[in-house]
């Protein structure tokens, strides 16, 4: 969490001087190498099922799309206010994909949750 | 307005996202979708940045910034390992806090009443919807 933190952090510090997608990009770079090495460390099985391909790449395109949107959004914008809008917003998204399409059940806690979400959404940007 | 139209178009990919990720990691090791997912994406976002005008200029303090996401991410998956999903990731998305305090810190980032309210329904909500 606190790694996770700061990294947003720097990747706004560093945005004055480099391009985000540049950053982004560098990021990825030395994530694949940490990430082959650790693999092969670990001897983990590689081959998975067509359909676990699929939706890994599919994965990578959205994550690698959705983070190059949220670095050229924490340039333009406070950090302070670009990363908890950002982590608000996947969570209430989560949760309305989860009671649309996994038709998960809607307490009176993930209301409040909801509601709170949107509070959370409307003061950081007034 | 323009970087409320970034972020929101970021909300909407990371979200369907975390959604694949979850159903996938049932299966498969964190890492190893990891992997996948970093095959793909680097070579795309390195499209990304030449499309958009910009330069690929390798720098190897950059790479350290990879170094770090994988480290984050590799400890998070542990913690799901070790604990559950229900406590682990809520704890995750409270690194909102850790770089909203460093922007108000460090960059001197504005800190007013709506924005400590909007902090805090925005810590309400992850223990909420946990």
């Amino acid at each position: 969490m606190f790694l996770q933190g700061i990294l947003v952090f720097i990747v706004k510090l560093l945005s004055s001087s480099f391009n985000p997608l540049l950053l982004l990009f560098m990021q990825y770079a030395g994530g694949l190498i940490g990430v082959i090495i650790y693999v092969l460390v670990k001897k983990f099985k590689l081959t998975i099922s067509k359909h676990e391909l699929f939706l890994a790449l599919l994965s990578g395109f959205l994550v690698s799309t959705g983070l190059s949107f949220y670095y050229i959004a924490i340039r333009m914008a406070p950090v302070s206010l670009v990363s908890p809008l950002q982590s608000v917003g996947i969570m209430l998204m989560q949760g309305i994909l989860g009671f649309t399409i996994l038709k998960e059940k809607v307490t009176l806690k993930t209301i409040l949750g909801f509601i709170s979400a949107i509070l959370c959404i409307i003061f950081l940007t007034i | 307005m323009i970087w409320q139209i970034y972020l929101v178009l970021a909300v909407l990919f990371m979200g369907f996202n975390s959604f694949i990720v979850k159903k996938l990691v049932k299966k498969v090791k964190p890492n190893v979708v990891m992997l996948y997912q970093f095959m793909l994406a680097t070579p795309l976002v390195a499209s990304y940045n030449l499309l958009t005008g910009g330069e690929l200029i390798f720098n190897p303090l950059l790479l350290l910034l990879g170094f770090g996401y994988f480290c984050s991410l590799t400890l998070f998956y542990v913690s799901l390992v070790k604990g559950s999903l229900t406590r682990a990731g809520p704890i995750w998305t409270l690194n909102l806090l850790i770089s909203a305090i460093l922007g108000f810190i460090i960059l001197h980032e504005p800190l007013n009443l709506n924005i400590a309210l909007g902090l805090l329904f925005g810590v309400v909500s992850v223990y909420l919807l946990r």
